[in-house]
């Protein structure tokens, strides 16, 4: 599900389907960079896939991408004044970003701007074309330090949202015919926004939504929320009153469209995509190379036995001495081959793909990359169950962590897997004596 | 004889083979027309064009990734 090739490929279908007689604009409404920063700052792989997303939205053809918090560790790179006339050149994508409610703390970084004007004619438009304007927000991180009165992150200052929209849409309203606010806020600020301000049409909001397939109405503003990772596409499809004066859009129809393999991928596209995997692919692979002299090598083995011996984690096959039906149970599973999956699309090294696919990643003693801890590759027992070395240890200690299906939404939420509905999946790992889950580990 | 046997042999291993090359692309095509995009659902994503006038394709929540896991 989901992909930029798939999005173009879908833009293009539907552009036949119309006879190129409906204009498409593209958005975006935060969080589209890779915010992972290590001990050392932000790696060069992670670099590399942000880059490539400013290649990708400037393919797209993107009116707008709203400036969402977590977008503010790479921005802080690529925003710097110095040399950003010569970046701007490289990534056009920086001039199509927006946010009305960040702004550099300092004459360090350049800017934003606070929204976007864009006048849209089309066959089924009338004669005078339609300005749709564009502001940005997102809410202000609980990261963010307050220094004199002003929430700071990273060289930005982020104001409060509402404030800030209160004060600029009447001034947006002025200058255009439909006003859609881009907010990357959680819901509840996402329909403050709409009964406080008024003049707002319609809020498009992002915060790793899970699937909504819906809208809320907050004052006149229609809430709308992108899907996490964008695995389902958002469309708000405008109907235009032929006996409204020209410009005037009178009704709309919201639609999350699955971004699946019904959908032809675009071939140009694809090819950006390939590029972009390949090059932060070999980035993540020289970043883990391991010296190639026998004092490297044996560093290298010292860290992997170390990470084995203070992980809390035991890993299925300690389980398998004692649990020996659930475990030939598991391992017939597609979770015990879950890592298999991201290995054939070369997304083994991509931390936004991996902790769906292997044991604890985040946590203390958790999977790092396959290299370092092989033994937590897949979902294994303990992906659900909880670590458990230290009951491997004591067994008659007990062992408290019983998964239950709020467990296994944590990845097959409705983003990953539409179809997950847990009675019939839970038919297919079913273990514990047959008990349902609740009851299957009470034994211990 | 040995001429009939040796163009026997030769003319079974070229209609192998070719039997062997033809399955191999017979396959390859029911391969790819099932691996296609499906017009019917294709059709359905789309929905019906019923006169609307702009459309506002909106996205959240990247993460930097411009395709799926897996």
């Amino acid at each position: 599900m989901g992909g930029l090739a798939r999005r173009v490929g879908y833009s293009n279908e539907l552009s036949k389907l119309t006879s190129g007689q409906v204009p498409i604009l593209q958005v975006d409404a935060g969080h589209f960079f890779s915010d992972v920063v290590g001990e050392k700052g932000m790696a060069t792989d992670t670099r590399i896939k942000n880059s490539w997303m400013l290649r990708a939205f400037a393919a797209l053809g993107l009116t707008a991408a709203n400036v969402g918090f977590r977008d503010i560790p790479y921005l802080s790179m690529v925003m710097e004044s110095a040399g950003f006339e010569e970046r701007l050149k490289q990534y056009p994508a920086l001039g199509a970003l927006v946010s009305a409610n960040v702004e550099p703390a300092d004459a360090s970084k350049r800017g934003f701007k606070p929204y976007v004007v864009r006048e849209v004619t089309g066959g089924r438009l009338g004669s005078k074309p339609i300005r749709v304007g564009f502001l940005g927000l997102t809410e202000v991180p609980a990261t963010a330090k307050n220094v004199k009165g002003r929430w700071i992150l990273d060289g930005f200052a982020i104001a409060e949202p509402v404030a800030v929209a209160a004060k600029l849409v009447p001034e947006l309203r002025a200058r255009c015919d439909l006003l859609v606010v881009l907010a990357y806020v959680d819901r509840n600020t996402a329909q403050r926004l709409g009964t406080t301000v008024p003049g707002i049409d319609a809020i498009v909001a992002a915060r790793q939504y899970n699937l909504y397939n819906g809208v809320d109405e907050a004052g006149d503003a229609v809430v709308v929320y992108a899907s996490n990772q964008t695995k389902h596409l958002g469309e708000l499809r405008l109907y235009r009153d032929e006996k409204e004066p020209a410009g005037a859009i009178s009704n709309y129809i919201h639609r999350d469209v699955p971004l699946d393999a019904a959908i032809p991928d675009d071939p140009a596209t694809l090819k950006l995509v390939y590029d972009a995997r390949a090059e932060f692919t070999r980035a993540q692979r020289d970043a883990r190379l391991v010296g190639d002299t026998p004092e490297e090598a044996k560093a290298f083995e010292e860290q992997r036995r170390l990470l084995a011996v203070q992980s809390p984690f035991a890993g299925a096959e300690r389980c398998a001495s004692c649990h020996v039906q659930e475990y030939a149970i598991w391992k017939d599973s597609r979770h015990a081959h879950a890592f298999k999956t991201l290995e054939v699309r070369q997304r083994e090294l991509d931390a936004t793909c991996t902790p769906c696919h292997t044991v604890g990643q985040g946590e203390r003693g958790g999977f790092r990359d396959a290299r370092l801890t092989p033994q937590l590759v897949n979902v294994q027992c303990e992906s659900c169950h909880t670590p458990g070395k230290q009951h491997g240890d004591k067994p008659a200690a007990g062992f408290g962590a019983v998964p239950t299906p709020a467990t296994c939404v944590k990845c097959h939420n409705k983003s990953n897997d539409p179809d997950f509905e847990f009675a019939s999946y839970w038919e297919k790992i079913k273990h514990g004596n047959g008990l349902a889950p609740a009851a299957a580990h009470s034994g211990h | 004889v040995r001429k009939a046997v040796k163009l026997a042999v030769v003319l079974v291993f070229t209609i192998t083979l070719a039997g062997a090359i033809f399955s191999t692309f017979l396959h390859t095509v029911q391969l790819a027309g099932a691996d296609g995009p499906d017009p019917k659902l294709l059709s359905a994503r789309l929905g019906n064009d019923d006169g609307f006038s702009l459309v506002v394709n909106y996205s959240g929540d990247y993460e930097g990734s411009l395709e799926p896991c897996g």
